[in-house]
């Protein structure tokens, strides 16, 4: 018997079921590494550079000035005059291999983080034009995780919203099958109504965002209209109200 | 090196430490990243029990079950097709493995396998609904069941009522922490078997520990 009716069938499954949850996933993963790397990178070059001047990197100990002042020129006395530092250094004197090789490698972390910048441009594009709802209610960051943490956007709109709203607190939704409070909040924290919120409304404050993403979700998924104006609408109300009851 | 038969294509390689084999049915690729033995002219791959749970369970004892030339295997959750190759090999050129996998990602690497191996027949589909593709499946004369879902033994009683005939193996991976992660294991192993009296007779309980964690293979037979 020949498998090759089996094949193109399978073929055929597998090209319909990709979609652009999946690309969406894919970006995410991307973009977190490349944070990653950037980070470790940027660790041990800042360490690097700790060794020739010592003055100059405790005080950039931020990744993005650091690149911001280093990318130029990485040699003392360019750098202490942007940063205000003395240039006599009790670091050890590189020769000039050296510091060529440091701006290489802070060229390098330079191109990582203009990459993670166009990833992460492009997968806010993808979420708010296939998911327009989502991202009103959520913001693109967002919306890309949830669908990123519930797998696709099918299976994120199955959610009830209280899973929802402790989509990405796993961890302490499991601690909490030990005695402990269960988690208020997950990726939601990051949701820039949160930040304004009083830190006695922000549970209910995520009860009332995971609630209208549910629905944004469903609406995403189901009818693919766009009715954020009216969903947003409603839960601005909804906000304001509890914080009114509040007293704040 | 030396030789010696397990059961049918499969053999454990004595050289230095033992290696678990089998007869290679499709020429001398490595199909992820084995090791590929050539003996007296013959292709042998090698079977890792970390990474595959069957032969694992020859590494904790087995030491044969009913599964040779010419068979028809149904394979539920098929991955990206690892103990499948191994499978393909053991029932040779004119034997069919059907092998079921959900995850469209995997399923890529299954179909570019079965492209290679025309004695293996890809099916992307859910295992918990064998009416999917109980069209061209036909009865098959092996069970083998690895999808670590909570509802697994379902699943498998289900495709074992469609697919199985009667008097031949099931092999069933019963992967203790997605049915219970608060269980004890031996417990879960203990309410999944007893869940199976009913339509199979269990041949051999086996613990793939170390190659596995959480892991027991059951080998049973359909009554």
């Amino acid at each position: 018997m020949d498998n090759s009716s089996f094949i193109s069938r399978a073929r055929k499954k597998v090209k319909e079921g990709l979609s652009v949850d999946d690309l969406i996933r894919k970006l995410i993963a991307f973009s977190d590494s490349l944070e990653k790397g950037e980070n470790t990178i940027f660790e041990q070059l800042n360490d690097l550079y700790f060794l020739y001047y010592p003055e100059a990197a405790d005080k950039l100990k931020e990744r993005d000035s650091f690149i911001k002042i280093l990318k130029e020129s990485c040699d003392r006395k360019s750098v202490s005059e942007k940063t205000e530092v003395s240039a006599e250094s009790m670091g050890y004197d590189f020769e000039e291999e050296d510091i060529q090789l440091l701006s290489l490698s802070i060229n390098e972390i330079s191109n990582i983080a203009d990459l993670r910048k166009i990833v992460n441009d492009r997968l806010h594009d993808i979420v708010k034009k296939n998911y327009p709802n989502l991202t009103a209610v959520l913001g693109a960051e967002i919306a890309a995780r949830a669908i990123y943490l519930a797998g696709s956007a099918y299976s994120l709109m199955l959610m009830p919203s209280s899973k929802i709203q402790v989509l990405g607190a796993e961890k302490a939704m499991f601690a909490a099958r030990k005695k402990k409070a269960t988690p208020k909040y997950g990726v939601i924290y990051n949701h820039e109504l949160m930040i304004s919120v009083p830190d006695n409304l922000k549970g209910k404050t995520a009860k009332i965002i995971a609630a209208y993403s549910s629905l944004a979700a469903k609406t995403d998924v189901l009818s693919k209209e766009d009715k954020s104006g009216k969903i947003m609408e409603k839960m601005l109300k909804d906000i304001n109200k509890a914080r009114e009851k509040n007293g704040t | 090196m030396e030789l010696k038969r397990v059961m049918d294509r499969v053999y454990w390689l004595f050289d230095k430490r033992r290696t678990l084999v089998t007869l290679s049915a499709y020429g001398s690729n490595s199909v992820y990243g084995e090791k590929v033995f050539n003996v007296d002219g013959k292709i042998y791959r090698e079977w890792i029990p970390y990474r595959s749970k069957f032969a694992s369970a020859f590494y904790k004892g087995l030491n044969g079950v009913d599964i040779r030339d010419s068979y028809k295997v149904l394979y539920l959750g098929a991955s990206s097709g690892t103990t499948v190759s191994h499978v393909s090999d053991i029932i040779g050129v004119t034997g069919q493995v059907y092998a079921v996998e959900i995850a469209e990602e995997m399923a890529v690497s299954l179909i570019l396998l079965s492209e290679e191996r025309r004695n293996i027949f890809p099916i992307v589909d859910d295992a918990r609904k064998p009416e999917n593709y109980s069209d061209y499946v036909p009865k098959c004369d092996l069970l083998y069941q690895d999808v670590a879902q909570r509802d697994q033994t379902e699943i498998f009683i289900k495709n074992a009522e469609l697919f199985l005939k009667s008097g031949k193996i099931g092999i069933f991976a019963v992967k203790t922490r997605s049915i219970d992660v608060s269980m004890d294991p031996r417990e879960v192993v203990r309410n999944e078997t007893r869940k199976l009296r009913e339509k199979f007779d269990i041949v051999r309980e086996i613990n793939l520990y170390p190659y596995q964690k959480d892991h027991s293979l059951l080998i049973l037979r359909k009554k």
